[in-house]
């Protein structure tokens, strides 16, 4: 007798073992969906190092940058944490009972400075700085809106810049509108802001958006941009600072992601800094852990509530730079929650919770401690939401490697604090590629990890990306619809959804194109899938440029046209022909003057 | 937290997995998981309460892993019906069959499988998935045991 139930799970267990959740990131996943992070999870800046020595810039100053610029001197009154003038005392209150409620919050006595104040829409905005440890954090308020947007860089990137101004925040969105969703689903916001630190030479800040150009309010030391009512998907594509005399310095800036489309270009810089390992290092462990050590601080009761670490065994709070309140947390648990049935994991498993500005759970994963350095003795992880210009790098090594060091596409470099097997650092993300790199005591290379892209990049160009309109859509008969949108082809990409009903389904991206033989394997039909959404079921894909149109012919001798149109083929298969509990179908397409040009069956079944 | 987020810090592993299995490689399935759960925020609204919230992301998901590999195909000139299993992290030989089993299923019952033993739900969750009757989810497990059976079983004579 075959004992099939197991046999099965243990062989498909072999085939694909339960992966490790090091790649997840709800904070990614907000990004993703085009909407700010809730209040409770804002990611704060990490400050990279305490001291300018420790940063190593081989990066050539721009002429006109240094002219404006002038040393890191025009950033002083950042630099001392005392740009503008003192927040009123019900700010400064309202900034310190919040930072009080919190168990992780910024350095105490942290002196709120408030630095522009106006109206857009009715609302008034007031933009206030600080300077917490290492950190340099701008903090905008709304006067309709409870929650305060925050966003903080290193005081390193002052430290280190070629540029007289940076760019912190892009299109953070605050409020929503009424407005119907458009054809992504997307709602457009109420406002959206974009902020960040000058310097004294800077007289203007011009950020240029998909709706034009415009001229940012600059007060001390900072500056402001207030779209209202911006249309959905409008993004800052750039900005720049105009120093008294005209002269003018693009900043390094990346635009916020939009929907699945709208990305900005990877880098086209090489990543830096040693690329082939010294040595060879596998199966490593943390010893501290492996023997529950107490390092760092006990988790807070907070930090036991995610679902995640319910299983707790042994945990510890980690502070590797203790001029950040960026923490990480490595957690020993015996499960992670999971249906009863569901394959045991042997031995106890290694979770990671970043925590940052009093709040917990911006990121982390969990994996097979025993396993957890088979493959490499240093994992790094890659956080930040869609409006924020720097990124959190997060690290677990093993005890092998004695010191790590990030290599930035300029060239610079920096050793961020590795304490109790575990590092944090700051990335901008003009700053891609960056690559990470391990050394063991002996300085050799035993670890390393390159990010090409900060996550939220796609190669088509620009125009293919911000031509992407509704194009058609098609209704079922229930008056459920699929909307096709797509852009204009450009640079061998065209950038296209199709959103199927109400159920969630989507399909879509930046494609190459035109669709080839290659692509279509010599099939024009081959992209053709069947999609349920509700009691539907839609036919639906890319067709290549000669398909002028598609039929479906069902067993019963009936014949349909899917509305063919743009290089995309849609159809909503009528009930009656899944009535049965599916259909076979028979997908033909043809030329502008009718010729046959391909053929395919497809099993449908509901 | 959200219902959502939780569903994502407590089984994002799985549906890691499960993506991973019909796309064929771990990166593109975690994008996969990543849009399939930003769609899933953004059309939370339209989740209409007639089963638990978990099978309607479930749903999102498979649907967006199944857009990742129909784009795969096109992209990397994967032949069509080239399994996803193929690809995956599987070491040494099939002496059980399973995998050439699993292989040979049409993508309809391999779904069911995967979404029986990688994700470990029942009958009623994987037909509220893939939107189909509880019954076709028993009958399709049943032929597809007893296809596997009959291989084994040849096999061994």
């Amino acid at each position: 007798m075959i004992d099939l139930e197991a046999l099965i799970s243990s062989e498909l267990e072999r085939m694909l073992p339960l992966p490790d959740g090091r790649r997840a990131s709800w904070e990614d996943v907000l990004a993703r969906s085009g909407r700010r992070p809730r209040a409770g999870v804002r990611r704060r800046a990490l400050a990279l190092v305490a001291a300018a020595a420790a940063v190593v810039l081989i990066a050539v100053t721009t002429p006109v940058g240094a002219a404006i610029l002038d040393g890191v001197g025009g950033f002083a009154a950042w630099i001392a944490g005392r740009p503008g003038t003192p927040a009123p005392p019900t700010a400064q209150q309202a900034f310190e009972q919040a930072n009080e409620r919190s168990w992780s919050s910024f350095a105490p006595g942290t002196e709120l400075r408030r630095l522009i104040e106006t109206t857009v829409g009715g609302t008034s905005y007031t933009l206030y700085g600080f300077r917490s440890g290492d950190e340099l954090c701008l903090r905008l308020t709304a006067s309709t809106i409870s929650a305060a947007s925050t966003h903080c860089a290193p005081v390193s990137a002052l430290q280190t810049a070629t540029e007289p101004a940076l760019v912190v925040a892009a299109d953070e969105p605050f409020g929503t509108t009424n407005e119907p969703p458009n054809a992504q689903g997307y709602v457009a916001p109420a406002a959206s802001a974009s902020f960040g630190i000058v310097s004294d030479g800077v007289a203007h800040v011009l950020v240029h958006a998909d709706d034009g150009s415009h001229d940012a309010l600059v007060a001390s030391n900072a500056f402001l941009y207030v779209a209202d009512h911006p249309q959905a998907g409008v993004r800052v594509r750039s900005v720049d600072a105009i120093a008294g005399d005209g002269a003018k310095v693009a900043l390094p800036f990346e635009s916020a992601p939009y929907g699945m489309a709208d990305l900005a270009q990877p880098p086209t810089g090489s990543p830096r800094g040693p690329a082939h390992v010294d040595r060879k290092v596998s199966g490593g462990t943390i010893g501290w852990l492996d023997q529950r050590q107490p390092r760092g601080v006990p988790l807070p009761d907070e930090l036991k509530q995610i679902p995640m670490v319910h299983d707790l065994i042994f945990g510890r709070l980690l502070q590797p730079d203790p001029q950040s309140s960026d923490r990480i947390a490595l957690e020993l648990v015996g499960s992670i929650p999971a249906p009863p049935s569901a394959p045991a994991q042997p031995g106890p498993l290694l979770c990671t919770t970043l925590v940052g500005g009093g709040h917990i759970g911006l990121s982390g994963g969990c994996g097979r401690f025993a396993d957890f350095f088979k493959h490499s003795p240093m994992h790094v992880g890659l956080t930040g939401s869609g409006s924020d210009q720097f990124l959190l790098l997060d690290g677990i090594v093993s005890d092998d490697i004695a010191k790590v060091t990030v290599f930035f596409a300029s060239g610079a470099s920096v050793d961020p604090p590795l304490s109790d097997n575990v590092f944090l650092s700051r990335a901008a993300r003009a700053s891609f590629p960056i690559r990470v790199v391990g050394y063991d005591s002996q300085q050799r290379v035993i670890a390393i990890q390159t990010f090409r892209d900060d996550g939220m990049t796609n190669p088509a160009p620009p125009e293919a990306r911000k031509s992407i309109r509704e194009r058609f859509r098609v209704t079922a008969a229930d008056g459920t619809t699929a909307i096709v949108s797509a852009g204009d082809p450009a640079g061998g990409y065209r950038c296209w959804s199709i959103s199927y009903g109400n159920g969630g389904a989507q399909e879509g991206g930046c494609t190459p194109w035109p669709l080839t033989d290659t692509i279509t394997k010599g099939n024009p039909l081959l992209l053709i899938g069947a999609t349920r959404t509700g009691d539907d079921v839609f036919l639906g894909g890319q067709v290549p440029a000669d398909v002028a149109s598609v039929t479906v012919s069902y067993p019963d001798g009936t014949t349909d046209h899917a509305t063919t149109q743009d290089g995309y083929a849609v159809y909503a298969i009528p009930a009656a022909q899944l009535a049965s509990g599916g259909a076979t179908v028979a997908l033909r397409a043809y030329d502008a003057q009718g010729t046959l040009l391909a053929q395919r069956g497809l099993a449908i079944k509901r | 937290m959200s219902e959502i987020e939780s569903v994502y810090r407590s089984r994002y592993r799985e549906f890691l997995r499960v993506a991973t299995a019909i796309v064929g490689d771990e990166a593109t399935a975690h994008d996969a998981v990543q849009d399939a759960f930003a769609q899933a925020l953004k059309q939370r609204a339209s989740f209409r309460g007639d089963g638990p919230l978990e099978a309607w992301i479930w749903r999102v998901v498979v649907n967006a892993a199944r857009g990742a590999r129909r784009r795969q195909v096109a992209r990397r000139e994967v032949p069509e019906d080239a399994d996803a299993t193929a690809s995956t992290n599987g070491e040494g030989r099939d002496e059980s069959g399973v995998r050439a089993w699993v292989a040979a299923l049409p993508e309809r019952q391999r779904l069911v499988v995967y979404l029986r033993y990688y994700a470990d739900l029942d009958y009623r969750a994987i037909a509220t998935v893939l939107e189909i009757e509880v019954g076709t989810v028993s009958a399709t497990l049943s032929a597809a045991h007893r296809a596997l059976r009959r291989s084994l079983e040849e096999v061994r004579r």
